[in-house]
């Protein structure tokens, strides 16, 4: 079913993790990413695996719904491994096998291997902090009010921010009205799955035309309640949530500044196996 | 023989996910051959869910639907067949419409089916004569037509398949009460002049006391009640218990008697109520 696509979508709860601000959670994201990509040796690596081992845990989200998400992820995995399998450590590598004019090295093992789990944690750690636990109301609110600044200089934040909470709102309405008319025109005896290229392309005109017409009907009725409610954009606008920072943010900050910090340090004294 | 017959069925949406619900929870019930069925509910009781399962469009998680005694999923390539058996018209139909004219729209059924150009010819206009689609209408854009018609017209391209049940989810919703009896008094037509079994979804006990032979009353996943109109009206403090209500002439009688008049109650109908007020009259019980 259409509706069951797990990316970007938001499982609500109560825990750590959600409660924290949303502006919070994107600032530490983004300095989660930069660690991956500081994080060098076997040793460091296996600190933010434990960390974000930590972060799922605290989250109470499943680990089996996390594999779930990483399965679209297979052929990247696949691709760099080998990529990185034949890397050439050089004179003074292990080598582990000699096939031909390859060679495998402990080096590229252990590279290929490092790669691969560097994008593993980029797609579970981001999705558990900002898809998972982070409504995207909230996660484009946070957007809005971090780049507020950019304001000064005439880009209309808050008019893209309003435009991707729609766009967000709308994508569930959206796959499950084609849901719908997927059904209602096999009920008709529509058939998606045989024929060639060409008529599978055709089958599909009973989808989109339905789809279309009600999208733009459904747009149409959207700004015509919006502006029955005086909407005019972003300027002299309140909130009715506003956000402000708790002492469980601070706590995550100082998680994450440990986390860095214990990289760092790892990174120079203990790299064993640097890539 | 049973048209169709749900047997130790349950569905579950989204299954393995924090959103899992169970929608149907282990149910039986046969749909008897041949007449209008009813089924009513307060709203999630699980109409919806065993209508799309009764017509293969959902695979049970549990159990055996049979159409005709015959399991449908035991063949699943197959399984389009079993949709032209049990034609299935969703909830506001009317937004699947898209061809360039009504006659196509109507046609896309039976082209599907791989009829002959006569045969969906004829199953065209015999569907479009039944829901009172007349042929100037024929060249028309569907999208030009008022709400009421683009219904009918998603109906009788329904009923152009000439399945042998016909299943329709809340075919009156939303329309003025003459569009509704205009459009439910032609489903029943529908069933009579093919000799098929019809099943309809509603919540509107008025037009099941017309329209229906049997009704299905469902609460929380699960079957609550089933017996004629007569027999599930005179229990209304059961359906007040799952939040639905009786006629309201029934509830009018219903206070007739409570108030000492020696009047029925088994009593659904506007006709069969004004039937049993003016006997009351004429033998002078009322002053
Ligand atoms: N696609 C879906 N995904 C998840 N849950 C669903 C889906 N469709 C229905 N449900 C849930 O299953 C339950 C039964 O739904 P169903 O549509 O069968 O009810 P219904 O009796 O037809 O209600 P209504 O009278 O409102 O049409 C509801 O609780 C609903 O929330
Ligand atoms: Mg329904």
């Amino acid at each position: 079913m259409l509706k069951d696509i797990t990316l970007g979508q938001y499982f609500p709860g109560n825990s750590f993790l959600h409660r924290m601000d949303p502006r919070m959670k994107l600032i530490l994201c983004v300095v989660y990413i930069v660690l991956l990509f500081v994080a060098k040796g076997i040793t460091s690596f296996a600190l933010i695996v434990l960390f974000t081992a930590g972060i799922i845990l605290a989250s109470g989200i499943q680990f089996r719904t996390i594999f779930k998400s990483l399965k679209p992820l297979i052929f990247i995995l696949i691709f760099t491994t080998i990529l990185n399998l034949f890397w050439n450590a050089g004179e003074d590598g292990t080598v582990l096998l000699k096939l031909g004019r390859l060679t495998i090295y402990l080096e590229g093992v252990i590279r290929a291997l490092l790669m691969s789990l560097r994008i593993i944690l980029l797609m579970a750690g981001t999705t558990v902090i900002l898809m998972y636990t982070t409504s995207p109301i909230s996660l484009t609110d946070a957007i809005e009010q971090l780049f507020a600044p950019l304001n000064k200089i005439k880009i209309p934040v808050h008019t893209f921010a309003m435009m991707m909470t729609m766009a967000l709102r709308f994508i569930p309405t959206l796959l499950e009205e084609t849901q719908k008319i997927i059904n209602a025109q096999k009920a008709r005896g529509a058939d998606f799955e045989s024929g060639n290229l060409i008529a599978r392309a055709k089958a599909l005109v009973p989808i989109l035309i339905p789809l279309f017409i009600s999208q733009f009907r459904r747009a149409e009725e959207l700004a015509t309640a919006m502006e029955c409610r005086s909407y005019r954009g972003g300027e002299g606008r309140t909130r009715m949530t506003v956000l402000h920072f708790s002492s469980r943010d601070y706590i995550a900050v100082l998680a994450v500044a440990l986390l860095f910090a214990g990289i760092l340090l790892l990174n120079r004294y203990l790299p064993f196996y640097s890539i | 023989m049973n048209a169709a017959e749900l047997r130790g069925v349950s569905y579950v949406y989204s299954k393995n996910t924090p959103f899992c619900k169970v929608a149907v929870n282990n149910i039986d019930i046969a749909f008897e051959e041949k007449i209008v069925t009813g089924i009513i509910g307060h709203t999630g009781s699980g109409k919806s869910t065993v209508s799309q399962m009764l017509n293969g469009l959902l695979k049970p998680s549990e159990g055996v639907v049979l159409v005709e005694d015959k399991d449908i999923w035991s063949e699943p390539k197959k399984i389009r067949n079993v949709r032209f058996a049990v034609g299935l018209v969703f909830q506001y139909p009317e937004y699947q419409l898209f061809e360039e004219t009504v006659y196509k729209d109507i046609a896309y059924g039976p082209k599907n089916m791989g009829l002959s150009e006569s045969e969906i010819d004829e199953r065209v206009r015999m569907a479009a004569s039944l829901v009172g689609i007349t042929e100037d209408m024929f060249d028309k854009s569907p999208f030009d037509l008022s709400g009421g018609w683009k219904r009918r017209v998603a109906i009788a391209g329904v009923m152009a398949m000439r399945p042998k049940i016909l299943i329709l989810d809340e075919p009156a919703a939303g329309l003025d009460p003459r569009g509704r009896d205009e459009i439910l008094s032609r489903i029943v037509e529908y069933r009579r002049s093919t000799d098929s079994t019809v099943i309809m979804i509603s919540h509107s006990m008025e037009d099941m006391a017309v329209y229906c032979e049997k009704i299905l009353v469902m609460s929380d996943s699960k079957p609550f009640m089933y017996g004629t109109p007569a027999e599930v009206f005179s229990k209304s403090a059961e359906l007040e218990s799952v939040g639905l209500a009786v006629p309201q002439v029934t509830k009018l009688m219903t206070e007739l008697k409570a108030r000492g008049y020696h009047v029925r109650t088994d009593i659904y109908t506007v006709a069969q109520a004004k039937a049993e007020i003016a006997r009351l009259v004429k033998e002078g019980a009322v002053c």
